[in-house]
């Protein structure tokens, strides 16, 4: 990944690569340091970039890169790239979303504490919305998976970005999935006039907007529900199931952390509850 | 009863906050978060701790009623009877005070989803429409519920709009 990257996106350099987990036990990998920080100083003390604000002069600087970069990852031509350990979903037209929904879906059955009937129904309102991207689509790109404030660096003093962090969700799949992470109502927060910002940088309509205009494709509403429903169904997934198991089991330096962030998940529950609402049955 | 639950976590938090946390050196940045997010949790609980019981039995009974409407709604083959069956079991097992309120509701809400999942394949269109509005209508108060009882965490992008820990219990029991 980081090799399709390169010249293109600013992350570290690999120093170790542990694809299919012979080696660590599960697939890993070990980078160089990069200097830079993730949110301005005067927010240094926030974990995992939730809550982060910028100025209008920070958003400034950061937004046009931050539409850039996420541009030239959808841009990779990664069906000419070496990525080994990346399989593509164009079996049939449905394998992007499916894939999605069946990994996600295991994810919550292996980990889940506390049994939650919205998380069943919205597996279930998933399944039955899958949206169809083609094969040959341009449509279907590299994608990032976790794109967001809090997982790029940049120099503190120029704003300029120095590295984008945070990989281990990449994969080939449906543009519309990243866009539909970045438009979270967690990581978005107002601007100076109360007007809310996806990831404290822009509206939604700047978003989809610029991303439109500088990439070329189109965004299909229904379709972005799809994936904005997803997106929230992973973070609940993540937050309520795997990071609350993970800190009763004891299994990291981060437990308390992982149990004080665990309720975040209720948030993306109500993401959930409000999209399919708006959207419907089916 | 003495000392009261309150009076020991604020003792705690402040000694935390007061001694332990400045003690930790500037360049143990782990270390600080650490002790940081102990105190986030302590404020916390102090702010729950009297009314947890009322929340998990508040959270028992909704889910509760959300199983006697999904398991009276049930329609289709032999596979959702049984499931519907299976809740309503749950249902009347959830009176059991021995096992706490949580252990009850979760109980509940395992049924629940057998039969949510059951009725994919085996439910009436009717029934699927039905388990979809009434999931839904619980899910919007569920997490509305718990994102207030979680609201002092202050992530919570909407945290104007939530009712407080007091609120909501005042409200479940007048």
């Amino acid at each position: 990944m980081f090799g399709a990257m390169a010249g293109r996106v600013p992350t570290p350099a690999v120093r170790f690569l542990d694809g299919d987990g012979s080696h660590l036990g599960a697939p890993g990998i070990v980078t160089s340091f990069i200097p830079g920080v993730t949110t301005p100083p005067v927010d240094a003390t926030l974990v995992s970039g939730v809550g982060t604000t910028f100025t209008q002069e920070w958003r400034q600087r950061l937004v046009p890169q931050f539409l850039e970069f996420l541009t030239r990852i959808h841009g990779t031509d990664w069906r000419s790239s070496d990525l080994p350990h990346f399989t593509a979903p164009t079996a049939h037209p449905r394998q992007a979303a499916l894939w999605q929904v069946n990994w996600w879906s295991r994810v919550w059955r292996d980990d889940q504490v506390d049994p939650y009937p919205l998380i069943t129904l919205a597996e279930r309102w998933m399944r039955e919305r899958l949206p169809a991207i083609h094969a040959e689509s341009d449509d279907l790109v590299l994608l990032h998976g976790d794109y967001r404030t809090g997982n790029f660096m940049f120099d503190p003093d120029s704003g300029r970005f120095t590295a984008v962090l945070d990989w281990e969700l990449a994969h080939i799949g449906d543009f519309h999935e990243d866009l539909g992470w970045i438009l979270q109502r967690l990581f978005a927060g107002p601007a100076e006039d109360g007007e809310v910002l996806a990831c404290n940088l822009m509206t939604r309509d700047e978003l989809l907007d610029r991303y439109q205009a500088a990439t070329g494709r189109t965004v299909n509403p229904r379709t972005l529900a799809f994936y904005e429903v997803l997106a929230a169904y992973k973070c609940a997934v993540m937050n309520l199931g795997t990071g609350y198991s993970a800190a009763i089991r004891g299994h990291n330096h981060q437990d308390v952390l992982l149990s004080f962030l665990a309720p975040v998940g209720h948030v993306f529950l109500g993401e959930i509850a409000s999209i399919i609402e708006r959207e419907g049955e089916l | 009863m003495t000392p009261d639950v309150d009076v020991r976590l604020g003792t705690v938090v402040t000694a935390l906050r007061q001694v332990v946390l400045p003690a930790l050196p500037k360049d143990e940045p782990l270390a600080r978060e650490q002790a940081s997010l102990c105190i986030g949790q302590l404020v916390l609980l102090a702010e729950q701790v009297r009314y947890t019981t009322e929340y998990e039995l508040l959270c028992l009974a909704e889910m509760r009623h959300l199983g006697s409407l999904l398991a009276d709604a049930a329609d289709g083959g032999p596979a959702i009877c049984r499931a519907a069956a299976s809740v309503r079991a749950a249902i009347t097992a959830a009176d059991d005070p021995v096992r706490t309120p949580r252990e009850r509701r979760n109980a509940v809400a395992r049924e629940i989803d057998a039969l949510l999942h059951t009725g994919t394949e085996d439910g009436t269109a009717e029934f699927r429409h039905r388990s979809h509005a009434l999931v839904l209508a619980h899910g919007v108060r569920q997490s509305t519920r718990d994102r207030g009882w979680f609201r002092a965490c202050g992530w919570d992008p909407d945290a104007d709009s939530l009712p407080s820990v007091p609120e909501m219990i005042a409200e479940a029991t007048s």
